[in-house]
């Protein structure tokens, strides 16, 4: 598709998206839902003060740690366990454990394991992400084709050719998935956990705003989180996802 | 029957000492025996199944032998699949340079050896192409001359052109013998014994795999039409 029509689709969704909310909020009591119009006022009394910076930079801190952090460990462990069978079997209680306990119990006891703070909403993250990321890995390795290891083998190339001329290509599809995936719910765990348990940062501000019955302020709150989706995805992910899938594009 | 006299062993690249190779539970080689002499140029037959391209595989490392001994003296081996196998998400120009790194080659001879390549396999004007941009022919001149870009002691071919017509078969053998260099140890895995036998100093005939059985039979590319002749009905029988 042309990047115009791309374009032209993305704002008809995101205006019906607003159409329905102003539908909404004529019907709803505005204690319950704020206007796209009282939204968008309250989001730009917010930007102009420093704290709202502040909380958006503790946030955005905390995802960058827990997605470095579990992508790392995920994608290691996932290419390795493609591989090697041995360790696919060693890790397979754990990545079963992780992926059926109930959020709220890892939520629970990393609450009184490490208190409130960034810590623990860096470490629910990265627990409850990491298993997404190594499954998801994992999987796709064990799929490559063994005809690129032949002759990989045979042609001598060093363990870094082997990552970037192999491994990454060749689950570059399904990895952009995961990172797509992984980051958009990075932002939901992470804000969700600050609600519970964070004295600073998007989901305190939030937990503050419900708390006191500022409806406005919640929505725009909620706005920005949606908008930090957004820009990673479109910033971040989508050149990545150009850059890796570049060769399909020639035909 | 495999004892060769002392100067041969001097010369050898690969041998093989009753090597047993199981895969998966099925014994495909038990107690194979072999020798291939640096700059030999070796035709190998065999019905379909019989372990050609286990041979191969064994040869370059990609199998271990389950039992027994192998040496391979190859430092550079280049290996022509049956298929082009080159990575799809790198160009012609790429695939053949990254091999070229793997193997120690600086970049000032990469330059020069992938122009000189690319023009003899008449790909200049694709080297920016990726493989799914290539026709079959294409692709597999790319995939010879890769392997011919790391300059091999030892070329392991299998089957390559089995995908393509009589044309480009002809195309490629002759491009092939204009590469190959008198040092360079050949092994020739082929359905047409027509089409290795011009560039084959000896044919080595694979069958039952399972058992120890295999022949070798020596024809000099010297030889004239009578006694290939010869050497063809011996073959057949
Ligand atoms: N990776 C493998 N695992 C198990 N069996 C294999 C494997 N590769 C080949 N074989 C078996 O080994 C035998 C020889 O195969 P192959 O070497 O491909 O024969 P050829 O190349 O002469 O046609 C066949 O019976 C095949 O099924
Ligand atoms: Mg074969």
């Amino acid at each position: 598709m042309k990047t115009k029509q791309k374009l032209a689709l993305y704002l008809l969704s995101l205006t019906s998206l607003l159409v329905l909310w102003q539908i909404l909020a004529n019907q709803l009591n505005p204690m319950i839902l704020a206007s796209p119009w009282q939204t968008l006022m309250q989001l730009f009394e917010l930007i102009l003060t420093a704290d709202f910076w502040q909380q958006l930079l503790v946030t955005l801190n905390r995802l960058l740690y827990a997605l470095s952090i579990a992508c790392s460990i995920g994608f290691t462990l996932g290419l390795i366990a493609g591989r090697h069978a041995w360790l696919k079997f060693y890790l397979a209680p754990f990545r079963w454990l992780l992926m059926s306990i109930p959020p709220v119990i890892i939520v629970l006891l990393a609450m009184l394991w490490f208190g409130m703070g960034s810590t623990m909403v860096v470490f629910i993250t990265v627990l409850l992400l990491t298993p997404t990321i190594y499954i998801n890995t994992q999987k796709s390795v064990e799929q490559i084709d063994n005809h690129w290891f032949e002759l990989a083998q045979v042609y001598q190339f060093s363990w870094y050719q082997r990552l970037s001329k192999i491994y990454i290509p060749a689950i570059s599809g399904p990895l952009c998935a995961t990172l797509i995936i992984v980051c958009c719910s990075g932002v939901r765990i992470v804000v969700l956990a600050e609600v519970l348990g964070a004295h600073q940062g998007i989901g305190f501000e939030l937990a503050n705003a419900s708390s006191n019955f500022d409806t406005a302020e919640l929505y725009a709150w909620v706005v920005v989180s949606l908008s930090i989706v957004a820009f990673m995805e479109l910033i971040l992910l989508k050149p990545i996802q150009y850059y890796l899938l570049r060769w399909r594009k020639l035909s | 029957m495999n004892k060769k006299p002392l100067t041969k062993q001097i010369n050898s690249l690969i041998s093989l000492q009753n090597v047993v190779l199981t895969l998966a539970d099925q014994s495909i080689f038990s107690h194979l025996s072999l020798t291939f002499n640096i700059g030999e140029k070796v035709a190998l037959l065999g019905d379909s199944g019989v372990g050609k391209s286990s041979l191969l595989k064994l040869i370059a490392g990609i199998h271990q032998p389950t039992q027994g001994e192998l040496t391979n003296k190859a430092l550079r081996i280049g290996y022509v699949f049956q298929e082009p196998r080159l990575l799809p998400w790198l160009t012609v120009e790429q695939n053949i340079t990254e091999v070229m790194k793997a193997n120690g080659i600086i970049k000032m001879q990469r330059e020069i050896k992938l122009t000189e390549l690319l023009t003899q396999v008449e790909l200049t004007q694709y080297r920016h192409y990726y493989p799914h941009q290539l026709s079959g022919g294409m692709a597999q001149r790319v995939s010879l001359a890769r392997a011919f870009a790391i300059e091999p002691d030892l070329l392991l071919l299998d089957e390559p052109f089995s995908a393509l017509d009589k044309n480009l078969t002809q195309q490629l053998s002759q491009l092939l013998s204009r590469f190959l260099k008198p040092e360079t140890t050949m092994i020739y895995v082929s359905h047409y014994i027509e089409q290795v036998l011009p560039l084959a100093q000896s044919c080595l005939f694979l069958h039952n795999a399972s058992s120890t059985q295999k022949k070798k039979f020596t024809w000099h590319s010297t030889a004239n039409a009578i006694e290939r002749e010869q050497f063809l009905k011996q073959f057949y029988q």
